[in-house]
């Protein structure tokens, strides 16, 4: 890898992780304070109030580092990704626009209202405020992962060559595919895990210190509950995302199970060495019998998918994308002086454009993405998450037997909750993003392509002075919360 | 107008208010100082594509 394109997808890689740290913890927390302040206008307990406050002012310490911070990599894609940019920003940029107009003013107003209308307007006005914050950060979310969805999995759209641009042709196709579905519900629910996760091991720090017992007690019950809904329907949505990428984005799968030859049987590995017969082609096709393409069949060998679909080899895909590249440079030339020239390019280009973004591939081995850093993400991921939903199980059945308050290796193992629930959600993105390697937008351009002419010296400014940044915000969130925790008196 | 005079007193009241709020107000000010009067205007200019050629 050269190092331009090294350092600009290290740079994105940072801001994204950086951003994903204070966004999930957003989405759920929001919910379980909106579920708080909700118990409080039904039962009119002044408890509830107070809990719902104070989980209010951590909400919105994290709003307020975190607000803005994905604006970075919007501002990346203008510099270190102009070529993507261009090419696919008229479709690209839509749902961006969306969330910058819509979603973003919707939460502003209504977290407003949230924070100044106590005591100014009715409980129930204040109340729907605090759950349209809410719904306004996930409509936020919901737009941001339709335009990651559509990268990696493109749709709605038609290539003009005459722009070197892709227009958009459906915007519900690219609003409401499958994929954005399925990311939305998996990415948002996976929030839901983080805030409640957040709110077992603040609660639980203060049955370890004996203070705050009851507004600890109950809060841990209401988000153990809130956890446990978001865990069943991420784990769904996983299961649905599985399906989905073996068939969209086989390459990852494959990478995600270090699957070298595909098989009608094939495994799920545990770790290397330990594997579940049959469990992999179950998760990708819902048959225990179904095709998987291992990383020789995507590259060398092509195959029948379980779709019963024949699937060009890498090394022929790339052959017709060279085509399609020689052909479009061809017309390109042409288009002004020889019409009838430009004409015959044309049609060559369309009859090779299935693969036109395979065409700047050096060979087939650079479709297969980075094996280790997927398959030991994907399992980490499974691990701390499963971790996580055991923590929320035990929060339950511990209440149940009204020892919540007692044990302290429960509250210790939530402690270790918090950290594990985050690098569920790194290790999750890591996954979708380096699993989907070397693809910008699946199929249609790698990222070599998408590349803007820079010096390399320029994006590693830029990545030093955003990491420096970055760090400080994180370290100022950190020391505002822990102080706005150890000085709370419920 | 007085609808909007009272919108005004709304947020006048919850800004004056403000406690802990105050510190977060400092941080998203210094925040968006530094993304867009140094960060965009300086170090991220948008580049000129050059997929077309």
């Amino acid at each position: 890898m050269n190092e331009l394109l090294f350092l600009s997808r290290f740079q994105f890689a940072l801001t994204a992780c950086y951003h994903w740290l204070f966004v999930p913890l957003t989405l759920g927390l929001g919910i379980v304070m909106s579920v708080m302040e909700t118990l409080y206008v039904r039962s009119g307990d002044d408890f509830w109030k107070r809990t719902a406050q104070f989980w209010q002012k951590l909400f919105g310490i994290n709003f307020a580092v975190g607000v803005a911070t994905g604006i970075i990599l919007e501002f990346e894609f203008g510099t270190n990704w102009s070529n993507y940019s261009w090419f696919v920003g008229d479709i690209f940029g839509a749902p961006l626009a969306i969330e910058g107009i819509l979603a973003f003013f919707m939460e502003s107003t209504f977290i407003a209202l949230m924070f100044f209308g106590w005591g100014k307007i009715s409980r129930k006005a204040h109340c729907t405020s605090t759950w349209l914050t809410v719904i306004g950060a996930t409509i936020s979310a919901w737009w941001i992962l339709v335009a990651n969805s559509w990268m990696q999995n493109p749709v709605g759209m038609e290539f003009n060559p005459a722009t070197v641009r892709n227009e958009m042709l459906d915007f519900f196709a690219v609003a409401f595919s499958h994929t954005a579905i399925i990311k939305f519900a998996h990415t948002v629910l996976s929030g839901w895990m983080t805030g409640a996760a957040f709110v077992v091991a603040v609660s639980s720090w203060y049955l370890l210190r004996g203070r705050n017992l009851e507004m600890a007690k109950r809060s841990i019950k209401v988000a153990a509950i809130v956890g446990l809904i978001g865990s069943l329907g991420c784990m769904g949505a996983g299961d649905a995302s599985g399906v989905d990428i073996a068939r969209t984005q086989p390459m990852k799968l494959a990478a995600a199970e270090g699957l070298q030859k595909g098989s009608c049987e094939a495994p799920f590995s545990i770790v290397p060495g330990v594997e579940i017969p049959h469990m992999l082609s179950f998760l990708a096709t819902h048959d225990f019998n179904g095709f998987v393409p291992g990383i020789e069949d995507i590259t060398r060998l092509g195959y029948t998918s379980h779709q019963s679909e024949e699937v060009l080899s890498g090394e022929a895909k790339i052959a017709e994308g060279r085509l399609a590249l020689e052909a479009f440079k061809r017309y390109r030339q042409l288009r002004q002086s020889d019409p009838e020239g430009a004409a015959q390019a044309l049609a060559d280009f369309n009859a090779h454009k299935a693969y036109f973004g395979y065409g700047y591939l050096e060979n087939a081995d650079a479709l297969v993405p980075n094996v280790p850093i997927v398959y030991w993400s994907f399992r980490i991921m499974i691990a701390m998450g499963s971790f996580v939903v055991l923590i929320f199980l035990l929060a339950l059945w511990l209440d149940y037997k009204k020892r919540l308050e007692s044990s302290r290796l429960f509250h210790y193992g939530a402690l270790l909750a918090l950290p594990c629930v985050y690098l569920a959600g790194q290790c999750g993105w890591i996954v979708a993003e380096v699993g989907r390697q070397p693809w910008a937008i699946q199929g249609l351009l790698p990222v070599n392509a998408g590349l803007s002419s820079l010096a390399p010296t320029n994006v590693l400014a830029t990545t030093l002075i955003f990491a420096v940044i970055f760090t400080a915000l994180l370290a100022a969130e950190i020391r505002i919360m822990t102080r706005a925790i150890k000085d709370h008196q419920a | 107008m007085n609808l909007l005079r009272r919108i005004f007193y709304f947020y006048l009241d919850g800004f004056r208010q403000m406690t802990w709020g105050r510190q977060l107000w400092i941080i998203i000010l210094i925040k968006l100082f530094v993304m867009f009067a140094i960060l965009r205007l300086f170090f991220f200019q948008p580049v000129a594509p050059t997929i077309a050629q």
